[in-house]
C-alpha cells in the first residue's frame, strides 16, 4: 500500500459518495462557519496574540489573579 | 463592562457548546463498536446479511462522525479567547492530553476511517475489519486524553504551582494520566456512549420491526445492539459506582449536593427518590425533602465503602463539623486568602529582588495552595453549587440508567423467546428510549459540571476568576450565532439520518 494507493482510494471514494456529498457539503460549510466567521471575528484574541514575550503573558494572568476584587 | 454578565455570558456559551457537541459524540463512541462487532460477525460467518447490517450501521455511523467533527474545536477557541485566565494557569497539564488527541484523532481515526468507508473490495477482509475497530479504538482513545484533561480540573494533581510563570507546571505526567478521576471519568463516559450507541440501534431496528421492514436485519441488529446494551449497561453501572465513590473522596461538597445531604451522619442512605423542599436552607433544621424515599446504610457504603463511615452534609462542609474532622469553609477561605497574599508578596519581592522574602512567600504560598481559590470566595456558602439542578439532573440519570438495564433484559428476553413481534409496546418504548439516552448523559454532565460550581478547577480557581474580562454583548452574539449553527447541524445530522434510515439496508451509502 503505497502513496498513490490512499490517493486512489480517496479519489474512487468521493466518485462514487451517495450521502457522502451531502455530508462534504455540510462539513466544508461547517468548518467555514468555525474557522473564518468564528475564529476571525470572535475568538481572534488570546494572550498569544495579545503579548509576544511569555514573560508579559505571565504578568497579565498574575495582574488579574492578584488584583483586589470587592 | 459589567465583569459578572460577562462571565455568566462565557459560562452559558461554554455551557451551550458542551451540550451540543456531547450530542454527537457518544453515538460516535458507541456506535463504532457496534459496526466493528457486526463487521466480525461478517468476516467470521461469510454471511452478506452481517455484511449489509455492517454497511448500514457504518452509513449511519459516518453521518454522525461527519456532522459531530470539529464542533469540539470551538471549545478550544473560547478556552483561549474566552478563559484566557484558566488557559494560562493550568499551563501545560490540559495543553499536553489535547495535543495527544488531536494527533491521534487526525491520525488514526482520518486514516482508517477512510478505508473503513471507502475500502470495501479495495482491501482485504481482515484490514478493512483492522480498521473498523482501529476507528473505534481511536474514537475511545480520543475521549480518553479529553477526559483526563476534565479529571484533572476535578481533582488537580501531579502539578506544582509556579508564582513566576502563573502556570501549573507537571511534575508527573502519570500522576495526571491515571487519576483515579480521570479513570473512573473516562470508563463511565465511554460506557454511557456504548449504551447510547445500543439504544440507538435496538431503536431504530424496533422501527423496521413497527413498519414490517427488513426483518431478519432488524432482528439480527437488535440482538446485537441489546447484547452489547446489556453488557455496557453494567459495565455503566459499576464505573458510575466508582465515579461516585471518587466523587465522594475528593468533591465532598459534589456529593452531598447530588444526594441532598445537608447533615452529615453515619450510616446515611441512599435516596431512591425525593422531592427537595423549595424552602430548606444551609444551617436550619427544617427537612430536606418534602417526601423520599431511601435506602438504609447503601450511601455510606457506596461512598466510603463501609457502611458505618460519615457522610458530610452541605451544613457540614460550610461550618465545619470538628467533631468529625470536617474543616470548614471559613477556614478554607481564610487559608486561601493567605496563598492569594502570599503570591502578591512573592510578586513584590521579586520586583524589589529580595530573594529572602521571594523564598519566604513561596513557602507560605506552597502550605496554602491547596485552598488558593478559596481565596477569590466572599461567603463559606458560595462553595455550594446548583443545588436543585444537580440533585435532579443526577437522580434522573440514574433512573434512565436502570430504565436501560430493563428494556436491554426485556428485549434479549422476547428476541430469544422469538416473539418481540408480539410485544408492540416493548419496540415502541425502545424507539422512544433513544432520545431518553441523550437526555441521560446530558444529565450525566450537569452533574459534573454543574455539581463543582462555584470551581473552573476544584480548590484552585473559581469560574469568575478564569474567566477574561470581555464585553458581555461580544459573547452574547456569538452565544446566539452558536445556537443558530449547532441547531442547525443538529436539524442535517437529523433530517440525513432519517432520510438514510427510511431508505433501509439495501439502499446506497
Amino acid at each position: 500500500m503505497n502513496f498513490r494507493f490512499w490517493i486512489a482510494l480517496y479519489q474512487e471514494g468521493f466518485s462514487h459518495l451517495g450521502v457522502g456529498k451531502t455530508l462534504w457539503k455540510v462539513i466544508f460549510i461547517k468548518l467555514l462557519v468555525m474557522l473564518v466567521l468564528f475564529k476571525g471575528l470572535f475568538f481572534n484574541e488570546t494572550l498569544h496574540t495579545l503579548f509576544d514575550e511569555e514573560t508579559q503573558k505571565s504578568e497579565y494572568v498574575l495582574d488579574n489573579l492578584t488584583k483586589d476584587r470587592k | 463592562m459589567n465583569e459578572l454578565a460577562s462571565v455568566d455570558w462565557s459560562r452559558a456559551q461554554f455551557a451551550l457548546t458542551a451540550i451540543y457537541h456531547f450530542l454527537f459524540v457518544p453515538l460516535t463512541l458507541g456506535l463504532s463498536f457496534l459496526v466493528a462487532i457486526m463487521e466480525t460477525l461478517y468476516v467470521k460467518t461469510g454471511d452478506l446479511e452481517w455484511k449489509k447490517a455492517t454497511k448500514f450501521w457504518m452509513t449511519l455511523f459516518a453521518i454522525n462522525f461527519a456532522i459531530g467533527v470539529a464542533t469540539g474545536l470551538i471549545m478550544e477557541f473560547e478556552f483561549g479567547t474566552n478563559w484566557a485566565n484558566y488557559s494560562w494557569f493550568v499551563g501545560d497539564i490540559f495543553g499536553a492530553p489535547l495535543a495527544v488527541e488531536g494527533i491521534l484523532a487526525f491520525f488514526m481515526e482520518s486514516t482508517f476511517f477512510a478505508v473503513m468507508f471507502f475500502g470495501w473490495n479495495k482491501v482485504s477482509k481482515g484490514f478493512h475489519l483492522l480498521s473498523t475497530w482501529l476507528v473505534a479504538i481511536g474514537s475511545n482513545l480520543s475521549a480518553f486524553w479529553i477526559l483526563v484533561a476534565n479529571g484533572w480540573m476535578q481533582y488537580p494533581v501531579g502539578m506544582v504551582f509556579n508564582p513566576e510563570s502563573a502556570r501549573n507546571e507537571m511534575a508527573n505526567f502519570f500522576d495526571v494520566l491515571l487519576s483515579p478521576v480521570a479513570i473512573a471519568k473516562f470508563l463511565h463516559t465511554v460506557a454511557s456512549g456504548y449504551v447510547i450507541g445500543s439504544l440507538f440501534v435496538v431503536g431504530i431496528s424496533a422501527w423496521f420491526l413497527l413498519k414490517q421492514r427488513h426483518l431478519q436485519f432488524a432482528k439480527r441488529s437488535m440482538l446485537v445492539g441489546a447484547s452489547f446494551g446489556l453488557l455496557t449497561s453494567i459495565f455503566l453501572t459499576l464505573s458510575g459506582d466508582e465515579s461516585a465513590y471518587q466523587v465522594a473522596q475528593h468533591q465532598p461538597v459534589k456529593l452531598a449536593a447530588m444526594e441532598g445531604i445537608y447533615k452529615g451522619e453515619h450510616r446515611a442512605g441512599l435516596l431512591a427518590f425525593g422531592f427537595l423542599n423549595p424552602d430548606k436552607k444551609l444551617g436550619d433544621d427544617l427537612h430536606p425533602f418534602i417526601g423520599d424515599i431511601e435506602i438504609p446504610y447503601m450511601l455510606s457504603f457506596l461512598g466510603y465503602r463501609d457502611i458505618e463511615a460519615f457522610v458530610p452534609g452541605l451544613d457540614d462542609l460550610v461550618y465545619g463539623n470538628p467533631s468529625k474532622g470536617v474543616v470548614s469553609a471559613q477556614e478554607r477561605i481564610e487559608s486561601g486568602k493567605i496563598a492569594l497574599g502570599a503570591l502578591k508578596n512573592y510578586r513584590e519581592a521579586r520586583k524589589e529582588g529580595n530573594a529572602a522574602l521571594m523564598q519566604e512567600a513561596q513557602t507560605l504560598l506552597t502550605t496554602h495552595m491547596p485552598n488558593f481559590g478559596y481565596g477569590y470566595l466572599e461567603r463559606p456558602e458560595q462553595i455550594v453549587p446548583p443545588l436543585a439542578l444537580t440533585f435532579y439532573t443526577f437522580h434522573l440519570m440514574v433512573s434512565l440508567g436502570m430504565w436501560f438495564l430493563a428494556l436491554f433484559i426485556i428485549v434479549l428476553f422476547l428476541l430469544m423467546k422469538r416473539e418481540i413481534m408480539r410485544y408492540k409496546p416493548v419496540l415502541y418504548a425502545a424507539l422512544w428510549s433513544i432520545p431518553l439516552g441523550y437526555i441521560a448523559a446530558e444529565c450525566g454532565w450537569i452533574v459534573a459540571e454543574v455539581g463543582r460550581q462555584p470551581w473552573a478547577i476544584q480548590d484552585l480557581m473559581p469560574v469568575r476568576i478564569a474567566a477574561t474580562n470581555l464585553g458581555s454583548g461580544n459573547v452574547m452574539l456569538s452565544f446566539s450565532l452558536f445556537a443558530i449553527l449547532f441547531t442547525l447541524l443538529l436539524i442535517a445530522e437529523i433530517k440525513i439520518m432519517v432520510k438514510q434510515i427510511a431508505i433501509g439496508p439495501d439502499g446506497g451509502h
